[in-house]
């Protein structure tokens, strides 16, 4: 090699010269262990947002426009190890699920105590429409209807697999126009594997809405969170590893039926997660341990049900649950262990058509 | 001088069914885009980052992440070239984040003993060390990464002129040290 370039009068001499040199420069071998330490990473949960880049050069605006992207995703890169870059404390990203707000609810246990859940009937899903209200008792007996929720189950194609799509609409009983909690989810018709699932709240914190898209691949959750009024720009990414350990998963569209495609009976017990939003680490699934505990009937405004009445416990909170015998659909929710709420909630069947 | 030596490119209709593969979460097809890019890759990093260690993280951190990224991998172009531009990001996110000053953290025994470098090429590698992280990075991505002016204004957020200048500065840095080296 040689180094006598500075003799070069022109810098543009110089760079024609040392280039190949520079691009000669001894390389160094990655040590063995790093492919193992990736694949343990992987293995391990650890889900990294790397920034976006175009697969052509772009133009030079579009490179500017990118630019100012991904520097804003690189602010927002998720690693296991820095937490504390998910948020701060007046945006937390976090969902209001199972009929009740469960915000850093997750738990970290190793396993779940109970064998999961096993969805073996699911062609038990048929198309339905319901409505439900929550209402909550206060000190004095008051029965205060608080919200109500329209679901509806109707077959869909996503990507060529027949799904069903489940959609949740929760609405505000007092102010139906201005709080509302939308949810679609596509769920494979065979396994009732969870495929996509789309949540739009409004309001949320000082946003006039929050949309999460969540997509589901092998093991992992992928998608995005954005906002509008005012919008966020390009959001936050998704990118988290759903341990099989805790499945199967199920949104909070699909928790009134999930059970229809379960075997159940005087003494079964099941293990499933919800899922949160998975916008930050602990929103990612909440565990549920369920558990048959009696069979009683119930009248709800729907009518008089023969039902199993299954324990739920998530977390800390307890909830009862009654799934209708003769197809498993949950008709009824009651819980009182959340000192949150100003009494008791109560989820009530109001029709099916 | 002992250069890794090149890699022939996979056939692309391979490559096309590992990305598939990788895309899906498969460990194995995921060790088989590392065989095949690692090197290159952490090449990139450690010229911008000037540590094994961190440029090691970074190759890391590009590999734990590519199965999610792959999902918005358009396959217009070299997948080679995509990775390599992602590699670059992501060092150059790590350098802003830990203000890497590489000149002074570097180990040169555990550098330069296991590349075996000529002197020739050990001198123009401490040169290179030498210059501000500025400019550094700029010479890297033009010289040796061969990315435009407009695509290193992107990644570095200045502007097309701030990113020529700094080159032109960072090439008359590199001459004088030389100069001064040969004297």
């Amino acid at each position: 090699m040689n180094l006598l370039f500075w003799r070069r009068r022109d810098t543009n001499d110089f760079a024609e010269a040392i280039r190949p040199e520079l691009q000669s420069l001894p390389t160094l071998e990655p040590r063995k262990e790093l492919l193992e330490r990736i694949l343990a990473s992987r293995e391990a949960g650890a889900r990294i947002i790397l920034p976006k880049v175009a697969s052509q050069p772009a133009r030079p605006r579009v490179m500017l426009l990118a630019a100012a992207a991904i520097a804003a995703v690189l602010l927002l890169v998720v690693i296991p190890r820095a937490p504390s870059t998910d948020g701060s404390p007046d945006e937390t990203w976090a969902s209001p699920a199972f009929f009740g707000t469960a915000a850093f609810a997750q738990t970290t246990s190793d396993a779940p105590e109970l064998p999961p859940v096993t969805l073996e009937r699911a062609n038990a899903l048929r198309p339905l429409v319901a409505r439900f209200v929550r209402s909550v008792r206060d000190s004095s007996g008051n029965l205060t209807i608080e919200l109500r929720r329209d679901v509806a189950i109707v077959p869909a194609v996503i990507n060529g697999e027949p799904a069903w799509r489940i959609t949740l609409l929760d609405r505000d009983a007092n102010t139906p126009s201005q709080h509302n909690h939308a949810e679609t989810l596509y769920v494979a018709r065979s396994q009732l594997r969870m495929l996509q699932r789309a949540v739009h709240v409004s309001p949320y914190r000082r946003f006039q809405r929050i949309n999460i898209q969540q997509h589901f691949l092998g093991d992992s959750i992928t998608g995005r969170m954005t906002t509008d009024g005012p919008s966020i720009g390009p959001g936050r990414e998704i990118a988290r590893k759903l341990n099989p350990v805790f499945g199967p998963y199920l949104s909070d569209a699909f928790t009134s039926f999930f059970l229809m495609a379960a075997p159940l009976d005087r003494d079964w017990r099941g293990s499933a997660s919800l899922l949160g939003w998975a916008v930050i680490p602990n929103d990612v699934f909440v565990p549920l341990a369920m558990r048959v505990e009696g069979e009683e009937r119930i009248s709800v405004p729907a009518g008089t049900f023969d039902c199993w009445r299954i324990a739920i416990r998530l977390g800390v909170r307890r909830i009862s649950y009654w799934a209708r015998k003769s197809d498993g659909l949950g008709v009824r929710t009651y819980e009182e262990s959340e000192a949150s709420t100003k009494g008791t909630r109560e989820l009530v069947l109001w029709s099916i058509k | 001088m002992p250069l890794a030596k090149p890699r022939a490119e996979p056939p692309i209709a391979d490559e096309a069914h590992i990305i598939a593969e990788a895309r899906a979460g498969s460990p194995a097809a995921l060790a088989t885009l590392y065989e095949e890019h690692a090197t290159r890759l952490l090449a990139v990093a450690y010229r911008l980052l000037g540590s094994r260690d961190d440029a090691e993280d970074v190759v890391h951190d590009v590999f734990v992440g590519l199965p999610e990224a792959l999902r918005r991998y358009e396959e217009r172009g070299s997948f080679a070239a995509w990775l390599r531009k992602i590699t670059a990001r992501v060092a150059l996110a790590r350098l802003r984040e830990t203000n890497t000053r590489p000149a002074v953290d570097l180990d040169e025994a555990h550098v330069v003993a296991p590349m075996r470098s000529s002197d020739a090429s050990l001198t123009l590698e401490r040169a290179l060390r030498s210059l501000s992280p500025s400019l550094r990075t700029v010479l890297v991505l033009k010289e040796i990464e061969g990315f435009s002016h407009a695509e290193i204004a992107a990644m570095l957020d200045i502007s097309v002129g701030a990113s020529e200048v700094r080159l032109h500065r960072a090439l008359q840095a590199l001459r004088a040290i030389l100069k001064e080296k040969s004297s």
